[in-house]
């Protein structure tokens, strides 16, 4: 259920690749052959990179996020459990306090009307919900594997 | 305390969770976050978290990542690296070391229409190894050239290196892009040195190949025109101002997937597979980003890189001296963690000290890629010769005794880069 969810908000941002690709393009061959270029391009475009916050739950239950094994492969493997809890924890500690206030700046952004730019007056609320929700998937895939590394720790 | 006391505590703290194998980006979140609660407020760093990584995501510069992720993925499935390989094999296989030299050119000029190291990685690991295995090459040797020629990727535009240097530094990325050509060709070439000297002091690590017509040499260079239509409309593109690197990226992979289109090699699966991973790897880097965007404040608030520079300015030491601690630094540093994630964890502390020193910030940019290139194919952890590994199967520790001719034609490079800025600095001059 879980794996399902954060697979498909991944799509979802990754589906936003080619729009993205195309719109860029667009705009520079509009501007190279016409002078009139696409406005609101960059705006447009860097709000669609935002979206595809929703992608990294998926990565971490891929295993894809980075960090640096080359210590704590030595350890034995209970102690590997131990550390790995406590740096789980501390990371689903940091992730919970992000996407409270993403959503929190989000109700900031949504009182003050704020828009992408003024050329361009797209409000910027919804793209920070998107964010928020890649946030909220996020702390949620984070609990299943803090309870295998805790769990880790009981078997050994 | 002081704030620059706590921001050196954060550092201390920052590399104990990072051995203690936590994710990098979340690491660098946590201490900020909890560095920037104590030396503030907690409101503060609320306020910081809240806002930060989605207005250091949220930058059109950025989106060039996932455009040149997919450029290169398409490459990598698209059979351009093959072709190159071919080609370079017909002009100098009959040389002693051919195949390797050969191996080192495909990967310099698939480095110029890719800015990750992976792709050559895969495509020479799977067509350059086989044909080398068969003509008796000895395997170290065969496997350390693959491994350190796909760093190039990094080095010769496009780089996604450059790319997220450009982002954290504020400098131009079109700038670093055009600094990288002269130093990777120059990386490449001592990479083809280094080939030769193995294979002249061993002979039978490296036969020579059969001799090849004239002929044969022109039709081979049938495989390179998809790789110069995409250089030419990438680089030239950049360098003629017609487009910034930011739409280049773009272009490039709308280019690359036509290209591969039209000369049918690009299946609907294979496709679909460079999109995915291109999500995947876009989100791990936002991941990263949005944890560096906490750390940068927290480190700006502590002014721990205004007191080091101050510091390190006031030593009566010459900054050569200094810039060779900073070397040995990202030597060490490159050791333990991959390119990207090395960049994000040093630029914020180290780029300003650098800069005090009255370093050229797009030069300092070359020589960090060219380090951590080094970092990526040298024990305990090189991410390169794991990937090239996995793809091949190739102990890890027989690609790791291969890698150290290289290694040094890395540092040589380093020394005459030192000694010769102008090598990084001649090309951007004449853009302006």
């Amino acid at each position: 259920m879980l794996n399902r969810l954060s697979r498909v908000l991944s799509l979802v941002g990754t589906a936003l690749v080619l729009p993205m690709m195309v719109l860029i393009i667009a705009d520079v061959a509009l501007r190279f052959a016409f002078s009139r270029p696409i406005t609101g391009t960059a705006e447009i475009a860097s709000l669609m990179l935002v979206c595809m916050v929703l992608g990294v739950s998926w990565c971490a239950i891929e295993g894809r996020h980075i960090r640096v094994s080359l210590v704590m492969d030595r350890f034995p493997l209970r102690a590997q459990a131990i550390v790995d809890s406590i740096t789980m924890l501390a990371g689903l500690v940091i992730c919970i306090i992000i996407t409270w206030q993403g959503y929190q700046s989000s109700l900031w952004v949504l009182e003050s009307q704020e828009v992408a730019s003024e050329l361009l007056p797209l409000p910027i609320f919804p793209f920070y919900w998107i964010y928020v929700l890649g946030w909220v998937a996020l702390c949620l895939v984070m609990v299943p594997l803090l309870i295998q590394k805790v769990k880790g720790i009981i078997q050994g | 305390m002081s704030p620059e006391a706590v921001g050196l505590i954060g550092i201390a703290l920052l590399l104990v969770l990072l051995f203690a194998r936590m994710w990098i980006a979340f690491a660098m979140a946590f201490v900020g976050f909890f560095g920037i609660a104590y030396l503030q407020s907690f409101d503060q760093a609320f306020l910081i978290a809240g806002t930060a990584p989605f207005v250091f995501i949220s930058k059109y510069a950025l989106t060039t990542l996932p455009m040149f992720v997919l450029m290169g993925n398409i490459i990598a499935v698209s059979g351009i690296g093959t072709d190159l390989f071919y080609a370079a094999d017909k002009w100098v296989g009959q040389l002693r070391g051919g195949l390797a030299i050969a191996t080192t050119l495909a990967c310099a000029l698939l480095a110029a229409i890719t800015g990750i190291s992976s792709v050559a990685l895969v495509t020479m690991g799977k067509i350059a190894l086989p044909e080398m295995r068969k003509h008796k090459y000895d395997d170290t040797l065969a496997t350390g050239c693959i491994a350190c020629a796909g760093t190039l990727a990094f080095l010769i535009p496009p780089s996604i290196a450059f790319i997220l240097y450009g982002i954290i530094t504020e400098q131009s990325v079109g700038l670093l892009f055009m600094a990288g050509i002269l130093p990777g060709m120059l990386l490449a070439a001592l990479f083809i040195v280094a080939v030769m000297i193995i294979t002249a002091f061993n002979p039978k690590a490296g036969p020579a190949g059969p001799k090849t017509t004239f002929k044969e040499k022109i039709v081979s260079l049938k495989g390179v025109w998809s790789m110069l239509v995409l250089f030419l409309l990438v680089l030239g593109g950049i360098y003629m101002g017609v487009f910034t690197p930011t739409e280049g990226g773009a272009v490039g992979a709308g280019g690359a997937i036509l290209i591969s289109t039209i000369s049918r090699r690009l299946s609907l699966k294979d496709f679909r597979h460079s999109l995915v991973d291109t999500g995947l790897m876009t989100a791990m880097v936002l991941l990263l980003m949005m944890g560096v965007s906490i750390f940068i404040r927290f480190m700006a608030i502590s002014k721990v890189p205004f007191m080091l520079g101050e510091t390190i300015s006031q030593l009566t030491v010459s900054p050569m001296a200094i810039f060779a601690v900073i070397v040995v630094l990202y030597l060490i540093l490159g050791m333990f963690t991959d390119i990207i994630a090395s960049i994000l964890l040093t630029i914020p502390i180290l780029y300003p000290v650098v800069i005090s020193l009255g370093f050229d910030p797009i030069w300092f940019g070359v020589m960090v890629v060219v380090l951590i290139e080094i970092g990526l194919v040298t024990p305990p952890i090189g991410m390169d010769v794991f990937i090239l590994s996995g793809i091949t199967g190739t102990p890890v520790g027989t690609i790791f005794r291969g890698v150290w001719p290289f290694c040094v034609a890395g540092i040589i490079c380093v020394v005459i880069l030192a000694v010769f800025p102008q090598i990084a600095l001649f090309i951007p001059g004449t853009m302006k």
